[in-house]
């Protein structure tokens, strides 16, 4: 399952956009803790690849149209059998085409 | 109609029948588009195969459970489900089981391979492609999760066939098992796992205490390896390294003598096939002593 980066936010400390003079060192306090946390989580998030964007209708013809291309690259000589080669192709299709949602309501 | 963002239900009660039927008022002409495609997609009829009431009924579950205070707009929450309940509507049907609007030859396998390929890639319900395995642009980006969609597909087939018996079909895929039989058997457990066995690919990472991450990154490097040799097969190509998140994995089984699911496969096969040789040659020899 692809994970959203998007949705995950690293949790911002009760100190955050607050400058307070007398308490301007707050070291070994829980929050920092949690800050750092949040820190790596982000870190770590940064890292995530980000999904491609989401499959819209009028990408379809042009989908249809990469998947055929790229099929060509994997079937026929040498590649996988050219018989199987429709049913594998329009899976895919099949599948893109069931993915994209056309909202007419 | 609403948009669906969180902030408009913010004054309902999460679970409560108001909010519930707020939701159902707004979205269900959406969730009728989500079973639409599901039907076009798959030469069904949305209605008469009901997948209509799977959209429904994926609808209410969906509204049920959602609560508007986590932020998340209701369409992005539910899509995943109500797409789920109408695929299996559509599987469930009589025009499915019967193979209705698949009238070409292969158009029912396609269907069947389709319908697993959601399972594979969960992401594709929220009409999201699998993440590239490569950062190269848009459209290159766009291909590399094409052809992810089409080795994955291409392994689904083959494993149908074993699965069907059909020993003389299958011998048409050798090549794409033989492709998986060279991977390292930490490559050819995840492949086994999730195409043989249907396991997604948190429970595989669940079940030897890993981050599911690696196994989804890695399951897209396998793929892209397996198109490439597909597509240049006289093309040399170094072996496919295993991640570093997964070599504790590696080791472990090699160190139990592991050799890989889809190696015993060919072994077996061979061995099969020797046997089955030695038995012909016994055979003919004492044909040729009785005459």
């Amino acid at each position: 399952m692809v994970k959203k980066v998007g949705g995950k936010k690293p949790p911002v400390s009760a100190g955050t956009g607050k400058v307070e003079s007398t308490k301007s060192v707050q070291t070994g306090k829980v929050s920092d803790v949690g800050d750092v946390r949040g820190a790596e989580k982000q870190a770590k998030s940064s890292r995530v690849r980000r999904p491609t964007r989401p499959m819209t209708a009028e990408e379809r013809e042009h989908l249809f149209k990469l998947i055929h291309e790229e099929a060509d690259k994997m079937f026929g000589a040498n590649g996988l059998p050219q018989s199987q080669r429709a049913t594998v192709e329009n899976a895919v299709k099949q599948t893109v085409d069931a993915s994209i949602v056309e909202e007419d309501d | 109609m609403g948009s669906g963002s969180a902030e408009e239900y913010m004054s309902y009660e999460a679970g409560s029948e108001e909010l519930v039927a707020k939701l159902v008022e707004d979205h269900q002409g959406w969730a009728a588009s989500i079973a639409r495609s599901v039907a076009r997609a798959w030469n069904l009829d949305w209605q008469l195969d009901g997948l209509d009431g799977g959209a429904y009924e994926g609808l209410i579950f969906s509204a049920r459970r959602y609560d508007p205070a986590r932020g998340v707009p209701f369409r992005a929450y539910a899509r995943r489900r109500i797409h789920e309940s109408s695929t299996e509507e559509a599987r469930k049907s009589k025009s499915w089981q019967r193979g209705v609007g698949a009238d070409a030859p292969g158009e029912q396998e396609s269907r069947e391979i389709s319908a697993m390929l959601f399972n594979v890639f969960p992401e594709l319900r929220e009409g999201l492609l699998p993440a590239s395995a490569v950062e190269k642009g848009e459209e290159e980006s766009m291909r590399s999760s094409v052809r992810q969609l089409l080795a994955s597909a291409s392994m689904l087939a083959t494993l149908h066939e074993l699965e069907k018996g059909g020993a003389d079909r299958a011998i048409e895929y050798k090549r794409m098992i033989g492709i998986i039989a060279d991977l390292e058997p930490v490559h050819q457990a995840i492949m086994w796992s999730v195409y043989w066995e249907g396991q997604s690919m948190r429970q595989v990472a669940s079940d030897w205490e890993i981050d599911e991450l690696n196994v989804i990154r890695e399951h897209k490097q396998i793929l892209q390896f397996v198109f490439s040799k597909l597509a240049n097969p006289k093309k040399g190509s170094t072996a496919l390294k295993i991640r570093p998140g997964l070599r504790p994995v590696a080791q472990t089984l090699k160190r139990e003598g592991f050799k890989g699911p889809f190696s015993d496969l060919l072994e077996g096969a061979a061995v099969f096939l020797l046997v089955l040789a030695a038995g012909l040659l016994l055979a003919s020899d004492m044909l040729g002593l009785l005459i």
